[in-house]
Parts: C-alpha cells; sequence; structure tokens
C-alpha cells in the first residue's frame, strides 16, 4: 500500500500522465457503460443516412452513409479497440517474455537461435506481415490478435532479454544459484519481477501501437467482419469523404485520443517506475 | 608581481530540491604572471566548480554565481555579458580538464579542433590557422605533428590528448591556463611528462597558471603557492615549502598525514590520493553549524561546533580558518 | 623513421585497412543472406500453417486459373513430395526470382513488383527525407530552448503525431488540402492526360507526391524530434561540449559544429528500421492516396484474394529492408571516425 502511495505520488507529478490517465479512463468509462447508455447494434440502419453530427439530438453524431448511427458505432468500436489492443499485448508479453528470458538466461546457443528467430521477426515489414497473415488466415478477432502479436513480441523478447542478462550477473541472483535453487524457481521468482517496470511501461505503449494496427487494418477491409471497428468506420466515411468527411473524422478522433491516453500513460509510468531516469 | 587575476569573496550556488545550496562560499584568490597557484582539496571541497565559476563555464542553471568578482587585470568578469565573456574564454584564460578521453570532439579531427580555437579569437586565414596548429602540435612535443593533425581523437594515447588540449588552449596564448586535474586520469610516467611540459611552457609562454588537484605531489613539483579548500570554503593559504614543513589547519595536517612519505618511492609519491582522513566532505545542503571540518577534526573543541572560524591572516603572513591557529597566534 | 620506411608501412596500414573493410564486409553479406534465406523459410511456414494446401492458398481462391495450370503448379512446388524437398523447392524457386504467377493481372509476380517499385521508391526517399529532416531540426529547435515554451509545444507536437493513424491523417489532408482549398491533388501520381513538358511534369509528380509523403513521414517525423531532443540533451552534458565553451565558441556553432554531429549518429541506425515501418505503411497511406506504388498492389492483392502476389511482395519488402539496413550500417561505418573499417 505504501508502495503504491509513493508510486502514485511520483506518478502524478507529471501532469501530462496524469491527463493520459483521465482521458483512459473515460475511454474505458465509454467501453464498459456506453452500450448501456446508448444501446442498438451499431450495423442497424437507425436513421436517415448522411446526418451531420449536431443537427439531430438523437444521433447528436450523425449517421453514415447507409444511416447506422455513429455514436454507437464508436462505442461499439471502443470496446473493440480496447480488447484487440489488451488480448494482442498479452499474447505478444507471453511469447516475447519466454523467448526473452530462455535467451537472457540460459545464454549460449539458446540465445543465439532465440535472437537470430527475433531478428527475422524484426526485419520484415511488421505491418505488411501482419496483413498477410490476417488475410491468408480469414480475419476474424482471434486471426487478428494473434497477427499483431506475431508482430510486436520481438521488442519484448529484446527487452526481457537485456533485463535477464543483467539481472542474472547481480549478487541476489547468483547467491540462488549458489545455494542451489531450481533454474524455473530462480527465473520465476527472483528475475523476473525485477524486470516487472520496463516490462509494464512498454506494455502501455504496445496496446498503444496493437490499437493503431487494428485500425489500420480493418481500415484495409480486413477487419473482423462482425464487429464494428474505428478502422472499419473510417474505411466507410472514405466513401463519402468529399461530402461528409465527419464520417471518417470522428473515428479517426477517438482512436487518436485512446492511442494518446497510452503514451501519456506509458511516458507517466516510465518516470514513476524508474526514478532513477527522471533527470532526464 | 602585481597580479592579472584577482577573485574576491566569490559565491557560487547549485539549484537543489529545496531552494538554492551554496557550494562555493566566499572564496577569494589571486594569480600572478608565471605563478603557480594550487588549489588543493578533496572531491566535493568546490575546488572545480570554483575553476569553473572563474571562466563560467557552468551550466546555468541549474549553477549560479551569488556573488562576489572575479577581476581580470582589473576588469569584473562576472559583469561581462555572453559575448564579452565569449572573448575571453579560450583567449585570455584557458581551460584543460581531468579526462583527456572524453574532452576532445570524437567526430573532429584534432586540428579542426584547435583551428577552431584560432579562428574564433584571431583574425587568421585557415590556411594559416592549420599551420599554427601543426606548429603547436610540434610545440606540445607530438611526434609526427604533421599527420597527426589529421587524425580524430581515438587514434590518440590519454597522454597525447592531453597534450592536444594543452595545445589547443594555448593557441591564443592565454594569460591564465586553469588546469582541472590535468594529469589525474593519466599514467604515472605520463603525469611527469605532462608536467614537465606545462612547466617548460609556462616558462616560455609566461601565463599564470591555476591548478587544480587533489595530488599532493603534484603540487609539490610545480606550485609556488596552495590554496587548501574543505566544504566550499579556503581553510589554509600558504607558499609550498612553509605549508608542507609546518600546516597550520588541522585539515592540511590531515592531508599530509595521509599523504605516504614524500619522494620515497617515486611511484607512491606520484599516487598520493587524499583519501585516509576518516569520514567524508559534508554534503553542501548539510554543513554542520559551526567549523566544516569540526565532525572529522582530532583536535576538536566546543567553540568549534558554534562558531564558524573566519579564513584570518597570522603575524608570518600566511593565511588559516581555524581556531586553533587564530588563538595560538593571538 | 626515413622516409622509405615511413611509405612502407602507410602502404602495409592502407592494405590491412581494405582487408579488414573486405572481412567486414563478407560478414555482413553473410549475415544478410541468412536473414533473408530464413525470411523465405519463414513464408513457406505461413503458407503451410495456411488453411488448406499451399495451392489452394496460392491459387485457388484467386480464381482464373484453370485446372490444368493448378496441376501444373502442384507439380512445379512439388506438393506430392516430403515437405523438406518441398522447402527446398520453394526455396529454390525464390533463388531465381521466381515468385510465381498472378492470375488476376496476368503477368508473372516479379513483373509486378517490378513495375510498382518505382513509385513506391519515391514516396518512401521522399518521407524518409522529410522526416529526417524536419525531426532533426526541430530536435535542435527543441533541445536549446530545453523547458520552455517552445520546447513544450514541439513535445506536444510530436505527441500527436505518435498517436494519429497516418490513414485517417491522410484523409483528412485530402479534405482540407484538395476538397476544401484546393491547393494540392489527392489522387494518383501524375495528371493523366496532361500536355506537359518534363518541367511541369515534375512539378506536376512533386504535387501528387506533397501529401501522400507528409502522411507516411508523421510518425517518424515524431520518432526522430524525440530522439534528436534527447540526443542533443545528452551530447550537451559531455565533456567535450565543455571544453568547446572554454575555447570561446558561441552557443549556435556549439550548437551545429559539435553537438549536433554527434546527436545525429544514432539516429542514422534508426534509418534502417524506418525502411520496413515505412513499407507497411505504405500500404496503408498508397491506398488512400490511390498511389501506383508495392503499398496499393498489397491492397488490390488483399481485394483479389491473390495470395500468391501478397506473399511476394512481402518477400521482396524484406529484402528490401535488409538493403537497406546494409546500407545504414555502411553509412554509419563512414559517418562516425572511431569505426574503422572504411
Amino acid at each position: 500500500m505504501q508502495a503504491f502511495r509513493d508510486f502514485w505520488r511520483r506518478y502524478r507529478r507529471k501532469t501530462s500522465a496524469v491527463i493520459g490517465l483521465v482521458l483512459l479512463l473515460f475511454v474505458f468509462l465509454v467501453a464498459f457503460v456506453g452500450p448501456w447508455i446508448v444501446p442498438g447494434d451499431p450495423w442497424d440502419m437507425a436513421t436517415m443516412p448522411f446526418l451531420w453530427p449536431g443537427t439531430n439530438a438523437e444521433f447528436p453524431l450523425g449517421s453514415d452513409t447507409l444511416g447506422r448511427d455513429i455514436l454507437t458505432g464508436i462505442i461499439h468500436g471502443s470496446r473493440v479497440s480496447l480488447l484487440i489492443g489488451f488480448a494482442a499485448t498479452l499474447a505478444a508479453l507471453g511469447l516475447g517474455v519466454t523467448v526473452g528470458a530462455l535467451a537472457g538466461y540460459f545464454r549460449g546457443w539458446i540465445d543465439d537461435v532465440l535472437m537470430r528467430i527475433t531478428e527475422i521477426f524484426q526485419t520484415v515489414p511488421t505491418f505488411l506481415l501482419a496483413v498477410v497473415l490476417v488475410a491468408i488466415f480469414k480475419p476474424s478477432m482471434t486471426t487478428i490478435v494473434l497477427a499483431i502479436s506475431a508482430v510486436t513480441w520481438p521488442s519484448i523478447a529484446r527487452l526481457v532479454r537485456a533485463e535477464f542478462l543483467s539481472l542474472r550477473e547481480r549478487e541476489f541472483v547468483q547467491s540462488c544459484v549458489v545455494i542451489g535453487m531450481g533454474e524455473t524457481r530462480i527465473i520465476f521468482r527472483q528475475i523476473l519481477p525485477n524486470c516487472l517496470p520496463p516490462i509494464i511501461v512498454m506494455s502501455s505503449v504496445m496496446v498503444a501501437s496493437a490499437i493503431l494496427t487494428e485500425s489500420g487494418l480493418s481500415f484495409l477491409g480486413l477487419g473482423d467482419p462482425n464487429l464494428m471497428s474505428w478502422g472499419t468506420m473510417i474505411g466507410i466515411g472514405r466513401d463519402a469523404m468529399r461530402t461528409a468527411w465527419y464520417m471518417s473524422a470522428l473515428p479517426g478522433v477517438a482512436i487518436l485520443i485512446t492511442v494518446l491516453a497510452l503514451n501519456l500513460v506509458g511516458e507517466g509510468l516510465n518516470d514513476a517506475l524508474n526514478p532513477r531516469l527522471k533527470n532526464h | 608581481m602585481a597580479p592579472i587575476l584577482e577573485v574576491r569573496n566569490l559565491r557560487t550556488q547549485f539549484s537543489g530540491p529545496n531552494g538554492y545550496v551554496t557550494v562555493v562560499d566566499g572564496v577569494s584568490l589571486t594569480l600572478a604572471q608565471g605563478e603557480t597557484l594550487a588549489i588543493v582539496g578533496e572531491s566535493g571541497s568546490g575546488k572545480s566548480v570554483t575553476a569553473m565559476s572563474i571562466l563560467r563555464v557552468l551550466p546555468e542553471p541549474p549553477a549560479r554565481i551569488a556573488g562576489g568578482e572575479v577581476l581580470l587585470e582589473g576588469r569584473d568578469l562576472l559583469k561581462l555579458d555572453e559575448e564579452a565573456m565569449r572573448a575571453v574564454r579560450g583567449h585570455q584564460i584557458s581551460m584543460i580538464f581531468q579526462e583527456p578521453m572524453t574532452s576532445l570532439n570524437p567526430v573532429m579531427t584534432i586540428g579542426d579542433q584547435i583551428v577552431e580555437a584560432l579562428c574564433e579569437h584571431r583574425d587568421i586565414s585557415q590556411d594559416d590557422a592549420f599551420a599554427e596548429a601543426v606548429a603547436l602540435l610540434e610545440r606540445v612535443r607530438i611526434p609526427d605533428a604533421k599527420r597527426r593533425v589529421l587524425e580524430y581523437p581515438h587514434r590518440l594515447s590519454g597522454g597525447m590528448r592531453q597534450r592536444v588540449m594543452i595545445a589547443m588552449a594555448l593557441a591564443c596564448r592565454p594569460q591564465i591556463l586553469i588546469a582541472d586535474e590535468p594529469t589525474t586520469a593519466l599514467d604515472v610516467t605520463v603525469q611527469a611528462q605532462i608536467l614537465t611540459l606545462l612547466a617548460k611552457l609556462q616558462s616560455e609562454f609566461g601565463m599564470g597558471i591555476l591548478l587544480i588537484t587533489h595530488n599532493l605531489g603534484v603540487v609539490a613539483r610545480v606550485a609556488q603557492r596552495v590554496m587548501v579548500m574543505y566544504a566550499g570554503r579556503v581553510v589554509e593559504e600558504a607558499p609550498v615549502g612553509p605549508l608542507f614543513k609546518h600546516p597550520l589547519h588541522p585539515y592540511t595536517e590531515g592531508l599530509l598525514g595521509a599523504t605516504p612519505r614524500m619522494h620515497s618511492d617515486a611511484e607512491e609519491g606520484a599516487r598520493q590520493r587524499l583519501v585516509d582522513i576518516p569520514g567524508t566532505v559534508p554534503l553542501p545542503d548539510k554543513l554542520p553549524p559551526g567549523c566544516a571540518f569540526a565532525p572529522r577534526c582530532p583536535k576538536v573543541f566546543d567553540r568549534c561546533l558554534k562558531e564558524r572560524p573566519e579564513l584570518v591572516t597570522n603575524r608570518d603572513g600566511r593565511k588559516t580558518a581555524c581556531f586553533l591557529t587564530q588563538e595560538r597566534t593571538a | 623513421m626515413t622516409m622509405a620506411t615511413e611509405s612502407v608501412g602507410a602502404g602495409a596500414a592502407r592494405r590491412a585497412s581494405r582487408e579488414r573493410l573486405a572481412r567486414y564486409l563478407a560478414r555482413r553479406f553473410g549475415q544478410a543472406a541468412i536473414t533473408l534465406i530464413a525470411i523465405v523459410i519463414l513464408n513457406f511456414v505461413i503458407l503451410h500453417l495456411a488453411p488448406g494446401d499451399a495451392i489452394d492458398v496460392l491459387a485457388g481462391e484467386s480464381g482464373g486459373a484453370g485446372p490444368e495450370y493448378l496441376a501444373q503448379m502442384r507439380k512445379s512446388y512439388g506438393l506430392d513430395q516430403p515437405i523438406y524437398v518441398q522447402m527446398v523447392q520453394y526455396l529454390w524457386n525464390v533463388a531465381q526470382l521466381n515468385f510465381g504467377f498472378s492470375f488476376r493481372n496476368n503477368v508473372s509476380v516479379l513483373e509486378l513488383i517490378m513495375s510498382r517499385l518505382p513509385a513506391t521508391l519515391l514516396l518512401m526517399i521522399a518521407s524518409i527525407l522529410l522526416s529526417f529532416t524536419a525531426g532533426v531540426l526541430l530536435g535542435v529547435f527543441a533541445a536549446r530552448r530545453v523547458n520552455t515554451f517552445a520546447d513544450n509545444a514541439v513535445s506536444v507536437l510530436a505527441l500527436l503525431c505518435y498517436a494519429t493513424p497516418l490513414f485517417w491523417f491522410g484523409l483528412m489532408a485530402i479534405v482540407l488540402f484538395t476538397v476544401k482549398l484546393g491547393w494540392l491533388p489527392g489522387n494518383g501520381m501524375y495528371t493523366i492526360a496532361a500536355n506537359f513538358n518534363w518541367f511541369e511534369a515534375t512539378i506536376d509528380v512533386l504535387r501528387h507526391l506533397a501529401l501522400p509523403a507528409l502522411s507516411l513521414a508523421l510518425f517518424h517525423m515524431a520518432v526522430y524530434t524525440r530522439l534528436m531532443r534527447a540526443s542533443m540533451l545528452e551530447i550537451y552534458g559531455l565533456d567535450y561540449i565543455r571544453t568547446a565553451r572554454a575555447k570561446g565558441l558561441s552557443q549556435r556553432r556549439i550548437a551545429f559544429r559539435h553537438v549536433l554531429p554527434n546527436a545525429i549518429l544514432p539516429m542514422v541506425t534508426m534509418l534502417g528500421l524506418q525502411v520496413g515501418a515505412l513499407l507497411g505503411g505504405a500500404v496503408l497511406v498508397e491506398t488512400v492516396f490511390g498511389w501506383p506504388g508495392l503499398g496499393r498492389l498489397a491492397f488490390d492483392a488483399i481485394l483479389q484474394r491473390d495470395h500468391n502476389l501478397l506473399i511476394g511482395i512481402l518477400l521482396f519488402s524484406s529484402a528490401l529492408v535488409i538493403v537497406a539496413n546494409l546500407i545504414t550500417d555502411l553509412v554509419y561505418a563512414m559517418l562516425d571516425p572511431r569505426i574503422e573499417v572504411a
């Protein structure tokens, strides 16, 4: 509890970090509470098409080319974005932490092989690889999450490996080795908890970039066909851009706010969790 | 000899989390042409900050010079604007630093770095400046100067780089050279070479040298006068001979006592470090109310804990800031 | 040392440095080749993990491929063979630059890619130049005014660029600059059926290039700005900057002659990484702006379910990234005198 209070004291020092947290909480609020306040299916034709925002109180953000309510779409999209963002990050963490921990702890040929594989995944253009994976395996929630995690795990693996390489040499780890503690125990109970702070910081940025990637995929028509995501909405609005640009603009602002919030929170976490770096 | 540099009551502060902290407190000194004044003290004593305050090369903020005067031939440098001060740096007052390995720009040839100093202060063509750079490198005894001038710093050893630094510092014939621990990072044999070189160049150019060091072996070799600093203040000032023979301040005594026997062994003598007084220099924001050295002083008594001794000139012309010596002479 | 021995020594040193360079290049090319082979294998694995057999994925859905062609392809890919034979066959095809055939477009994949490559290269080079230059300038600007209003404004701008989806920015740029203001074209690479001389044609392409290049550059401009600012501030604290100040140099000269060349070095390594990201971003930006490059080709391949073409683009793009990384390494080695290979 005291640790958390210290953390919060350091976190709130930076105004931008607090702004980011407020924005993020707002996005979560929309995602969780929104569907109760504005019920309805985002795919339903609710009103006349091409309704401009602010012209009808019932549909404050207007409607799209087929008369679907944009506010409903944005609320629905927030759930899709957050769900995919966090799920893809969790999956990437699972793979990246495993690879990084194995490489950094055992070093030698295991390290060489794993790092070579990591390097290959870092060479292939990531977004293009995600596009190919989703296109070939058919767009769905699962394939999108897996594709995004397949292109983002290498950065986590590199981070964890570097942390393991340095932590492994520390006295507290060496003394565990000396007293004959098992390797699994050393990895999970001794080293891993100590590299959590940088992993947490990186995760928040990864959620943000996963949301950006998902929006790009669904803009290209590679979104889950059953889900109304922000990228899909921008893609729909694109056809009517010359006359009704608001259709693309509004979901874009939603992405911008969410990604900005996550980046700000990431910076705040970085400052709060790595006090030794705060001078920079 | 009339002093060319006179520092009066210099106060330098750094901003900390709880406001400004005084790191150099009321330091005064004079330096004459051709003279070498050594400032000695442990790390944290404020000697480097004093030197950098004179040249005003401390980053401001966090640093600020809160008071005093730095008179160069009667002109107060602290009152100059940045433009005028730039004309002094590297021209009338030059400085060399402790770390020759990191004090040169790694992506510029050493020739370009010397030429730059020349062109900044003198009306000289690039070609002439380049020829001058080669001549300077020869003067600091760098072999094969014509080729070396085109090389990047990483190709040179530490000693060679310090020679380049000296060549650069002397490029515009300054009246004063501030040498901040110039030999600390070097091998013992190289240390001796650099000190010999500095002494030789001093006799050729006639500049005054302000030597910052914690190595008493170096002081004994090259300085005429010594100023001992502790916790941002001057605690003793004396000519070299009398100071080594008969130190007045308990801190100076400690420094000399901590020094292994002088000249017993060339290697030992050059390695003398001021580390063997028990305890450490107090942080500038945690100074005790009385004499700053009192907590470590073997001769401490009541008054030292309550009152801060001023730097006072004794009958024999020596200065100390210690109640013991002052009471003895009073 | 006499003149004779001197020159012999110099010759030997030159020879040694040439040998070092050759060894370095050989090692780097070797590494690049291994990475490339591994990426081809990765593509092979993706194809084999996909539902249906490789030919179903490659051709079945693309339509237009007759059964006799499918049979021929199965044979050429050796699908009746054990999997490792298939892999060797696949590698052999790729080594001969045989990426297969695009049935929809009725040309070989390689031919299609080559015809679209120039447009993508132009777009990429433009956005690399734009993002690098703007990033360096903004970073220097911010670092020289650290913790002032101007510095904060640059940080906010960079944060916004970080968080903006680039395709959305492209769409909004079209709305503003093409639809509302009518300043710049928002579709294609040149005006169709215009009777331009070479100068007008160049200007025409540049005008078409402006918005897509800006959209693609935005994200990395933010990356470079932040990196450059941090790098400058770090260098400002180093010993040799204190030396430069002690020489009496002006703030301006210190910033541009001493801090900047050192601060820019770590940014060069970012350039190689940027190429991969740009090739991905090109899919989105070229789709938005109808730019006739590789990215637009990839989008068409998605629409037409031409997976053969899609995989071909992925492979080719990866090879481009490897080449870009090689060039970056060489440039870095040339810029930093401490690395003595050249």
